[in-house]
């Protein structure tokens, strides 16, 4: 009777111990139990080099998935870069969207959800604000809008077909991790969300506030106008430094001053943008272009090469994410023995074509231009429901959307809109957002173009149709032929038949600013008056050299297109100029590797401009501080890891920005994302008043500022234990889920925000060179991303790129088409 | 023995086939624990009525989720994947816990019956 009571106890435990389990962890026992497992789908067929992989292809040969438009095969190399062969471009499409759903397919649904306001579905409550703001300003209407335009080209079928490719995949293959993690599922994939994928690029390179931003600045700190000129004081603008070629661009334009503006912004009685409007901009800020995304390209012409023919650099300086916004990707259409595409390159997952790359014919990169693509607008506003416009008062358009939340209640947002664009409102400020990418553009018939283009001529046909988003172009081709031209459309603002600049909140309610022939969701007219003639968009043909590093196009431009703030500083640039022109001088050839040196070059001018404001101020230095300080005399800018001084100096160019700034900035409610440029604050003279610490009743010199950021500088370095720069530069990137094994092994790297090799280690989302690439003609390109081709955590390519970036090394990558064939896709037998 | 163990199944326990009884459910029951994590509890289950006393039953619940755990770990090894898989931390150690435990709980069901 004793072992029965006992036996039933120890029964009773099991079972309560397994309904325990089963109510509790019952969603984690589906997703991780051994074999049966949801989150171990995609670790069957992640290693492509693995014993159970090996066999099955000998046994059964490689993957077969039924296309409808012809056939293709997908080979992946060493690097687990697709080669990819098609019997034509659609079915082509096809097999990209299937591998870049094998690869990525939780990235691309990160990002539509992302743009399109439903991200709160699949992650909850936390994601709610950055839908209403996504949502309000109807990015999925404008792709709807962009798919209107291409729909009916080449570009239009391709995009049909690689949708088809990425359901295809959907509908039959293990989901990647994520989604089990997550629990959910992605819906199926559109048309309309590649043309989302392709707003996302765009907004994150030309959607800003900037023009709010700087009129907080002048409401609460109206002294500080100097600190953001028109133009920075350099003289490496890219045209003007650009050595050889033919310079094609309008006039210069002339703008009417400032103060001439003031009387032309914003309604003065009953408009809602006319104060302060701080709380409006931080808002907005979240949501709109990061400061520091930028990037370096340059072309070299053969004249100054040792191979005879051009060579083209270029690394995007983008969010550094798990996985990389990158996709490196190469592709061959060839039908009876003709080849009619062969290119080679990254992609942003979710499009189907080659953005920075090479064919056999062309090489191209890009950087982003920091144009002034958003212009806002203020109304009087008659009643909550109208607004006045050229006389006349309007109802706001509004409509209400319901954004699902994954285990949380719905939420309902208003939608508002005028004749201008999305009216966005916070604390009673608001303005209405004209962003050029919210009418149909053809970017994705420019890219495409592109992949085909057999010399700078098409290069300069395709990107004709790449009304947004505004990038510098540098290509060149086999023959000989190297190019630039700023991208896009630059659209004309009058304010009382005045051509004006867009950096001001205009005045809707006049009308003034607006873009003739441009509508919010609706087809522009490119080539209408309301848009800068584009035989007059500054390019050059055939540069001997010419380096863009995100610094001014043009010290004389034809027309506005952006002020200082749109810029970056010009440290970049200039250094990338500097060694090409002492290159040249020497009478050395440029050759591939040097373009690798250049690429990562880990000279600072910004250091070098800094070190003798600090060793002139040494004497208003403690003497700990000061022989501190003194060791910076041997310092020559380098930002290596193994560096005492580099470290340094990173810690005190940043102490020394906020002892400047922070006793006028913080009292007028202005934190540091509205601090000027470094190459501002290093400009300033010794007795600018900027330095005098207002809390104190001394007056403070730039020595006494310096002195006190490098005591700073030396406290945060004791306090935080740090030794070299290695420490302070550490490589730390996470994935979007809080799961520690899907984020990339930390490392530490070279370089910094102003050196060419580009790494800025202090954002929420570290930035940097997305993808290195250097292509030449005849010979291997070399090109690397930082991460791994595949997002499957199981994959051996899920960052085997990482520590080879980190330490600025290159695959080589030639037009072979390697590795074994892994899906063969069969011709579905439709009519293509 | 208890007063719930019905006639048949202490025969079956008892008799000459006893080893093989519970062999065939130990067999069975890695089937259904790679199917499903409940088959690893029904697994446990069928091994704890087979075992011929509670120890017996833990430890065959217990192997037999060792058993499970091996094979799935051999077919990671296989696909190339173990590694990535062992480096999941929590995951890894809920799959490897989970295979371990459940049919070990299950096999609880011994004392009862």
């Amino acid at each position: 009777m004793r072992d029965d009571i006992f036996g039933a106890a120890v029964t009773g435990t099991c079972a309560a111990l397994l309904v325990v389990s089963a109510v509790f962890a019952g969603g984690f026992l589906s997703l991780a139990a051994p074999v049966s497992g949801e989150a171990w789908g995609p670790a069957y067929g992640a290693n492509d080099g693995s014993v159970a992989d090996t066999v099955a292809r000998t046994a059964t040969g490689p993957t077969q998935v039924e296309n409808p438009y012809g056939e293709a095969t997908v080979r992946y190399d060493d690097d687990g870069v697709p080669h990819i062969t098609a019997s034509n471009e659609r079915a082509m499409a096809f097999a990209v969207g299937y591998v870049h759903a094998r690869d990525r397919l939780f990235q691309m649904d990160l990002q539509r959800r992302l743009m399109a306001g439903n991200l709160s579905a699949a992650f909850g409550a936390q994601a709610v604000a950055s839908d209403r703001f996504h949502r309000k300003m109807g990015f999925e209407d404008a792709a709807r809008a962009s798919w209107e335009a291409v729909r009916d080209t080449e570009s239009g079928d391709s995009i049909s077909a690689y949708t088809e490719g990425v359901n295809r995949y959907v509908d039959t293959r293990p989901l990647p991790l994520e989604f089990r993690l997550n629990d959910y599922e992605p819906t199926r994939w559109d048309e309309v969300d590649t043309l989302l994928v392709g707003k996302l690029i765009a907004w994150q390179l030309t959607g800003d506030f900037r023009d709010v931003q700087q009129q907080t600045v002048e409401r609460r700190l109206p002294e500080a106008s100097d600190l953001y000129p028109r133009q920075l004081d350099h003289d490496s603008a890219i045209v003007d430094r650009a050595v050889g070629g033919e310079v094609v661009a309008g006039g210069a334009a002339s703008m009417p001053t400032d103060a001439e503006r003031a009387s032309l912004d914003a309604p003065a009685d009953g408009g809602r943008a006319v104060g302060d409007m701080r709380a409006l901009y931080e808002s907005l800020a979240p949501y709109q272009t990061e400061p520091g995304i930028g990037s370096n390209s340059w072309v070299v012409s053969g004249e100054y090469t040792e191979s005879g023919t051009p060579i083209v650099a270029n690394d995007p300086h983008l969010g550094l994410t798990v996985p990389p916004v990158w996709y490196e990707q190469h592709l061959v259409v060839e039908d009876a023995g003709e080849r009619s595409l062969d290119v080679r390159g990254v992609a942003f997952p979710g499009l189907p074509v080659v953005v920075i790359g090479q064919n056999r014919d062309v090489a191209w990169g890009f950087t982003n231009v920091g144009a002034d693509q958003t212009d806002l607008y203020s109304y009087v506003r008659p009643s909550e429901d109208t607004y006045l416009y050229e006389g006349e008062e309007r109802e706001i358009e509004r409509t209400t959307e319901t954004i699902p939340v994954k285990d949380g209640e719905d939420v309902e947002v208003t939608i508002e809109r005028t004749v201008h664009g999305p009216l966005l409102e916070r604390e009673g400020e608001e303005v209405a957002v004209s962003w050029l990418g919210l009418a149909g553009t053809r970017e994705a018939q420019g890219i495409r173009g592109l992949n085909y283009a057999e010399d700078v001529d098409d290069v300069d046909d395709a990107v004709r149709l790449m009304d947004s988003p505004t990038q510098n172009i540098v290509a060149a081709d086999r023959d000989g032929g190297t190019y630039f031209r700023i991208t896009g459309r630059y659209p004309i603002r009058t304010v009382d038949g005045e051509t004006v600049p867009g950096n001001r909140v205009f005045n809707g309610s006049a009308g003034h600013g607006e873009w003739q022939g441009w509508e919010p969701y609706g087809q522009a007219d490119w080539d209408g008056p309301g848009f800068h003639d584009y035989e007059t968009v500054p390019h050059v043909r055939n540069p001997g050299y010419l380096a863009t590093a995100n610094q001014r196009t043009m010290d004389d431009p034809p027309f506005y297109i952006s002020y200082s703030p749109g810029y970056a500083d010009p440290y970049r640039g200039a250094r990338i100029y500097n060694r090409l022109d002492r290159q040249v001088e020497r009478d050395e050839p440029v050759t591939r590797e040097f373009m690798q040196q250049v690429q990562r070059d880990v000279r600072s001018a910004a250091a070098q401009q800094f070190k003798p404001i600090i060793l002139d101020s040494t004497d208003a230095m403690q003497p700990e501080t000061r022989a501190a300080a003194l060791e910076l005399e041997d310092f020559r800018g380098r930002m290596r890891q193994g560096s005492e001084d580099a470290l340094l100096y990173a810690l005190f160019r940043d102490h020394y920005r906020n002892a400047t700034f922070y006793d006028e900035y913080h009292p007028a409610g202005l934190d540091e994302s509205y601090y000027p440029k470094y190459s501002t604050l290093a400009g300033l003279p010794a007795d600018s008043e900027w330095f005098d610490d207002e809390r104190t009743p001394e007056t403070e010199t730039r020595a006494d500022i310096v002195a006190r950021a490098m005591r700073l500088a030396l406290e945060e370095r004791e306090e935080r234990g740090l030794e070299t720069y290695a420490d302070y530069n550490v490589v730390d990137l996470n994935h979007p889920f809080p799961v520690a094994a899907l984020d990339y092994p930390e490392a530490s790297t070279d370089g910094s925000l102003f050196t060419v090799s580009n790494f800025r280690v202090n954002r929420g989302t570290q930035a940097g060179s997305s993808w290195r690439m250097v292509a030449t003609f005849g010979s291997p390109s070399v090109g690397i991303i930082p991460g791994g081709q595949s997002a499957n955590y199981f994959s051996p390519h899920y960052a085997d790129q990482l520590d080879e970036w980190r330490e600025g090394e290159y695959r080589e990558f030639t037009f072979e088409v390697a590795g074994k064939r892994a899906i063969v896709f069969e011709d579905g037998g439709e009519d293509q | 023995m208890s007063l719930l163990t019905p006639a048949a199944l202490t025969d079956l326990r008892e008799g000459d086939r006893s080893e093989i009884v519970l062999g065939g459910a130990f067999l069975v029951g890695v089937v259904l624990g790679s199917v499903h994590w409940v088959g690893l509890v029904a697994g446990g289950v069928l091994v704890g009525l087979a075992a011929p006393s509670l120890r017996r039953a833990f430890l065959s619940g217990l192997y037999l989720g060792g058993t499970v755990l091996l094979l799935f770990a051999l077919s990671l090894l296989l696909v190339g994947t173990f590694g990535r898989w062992a480096g999941l931390g929590q995951l890894t150690l809920l799959s490897g816990g989970s295979s371990l435990l459940l049919p070990t709980l299950g096999a609880g069901i011994r004392g009862l019956v």
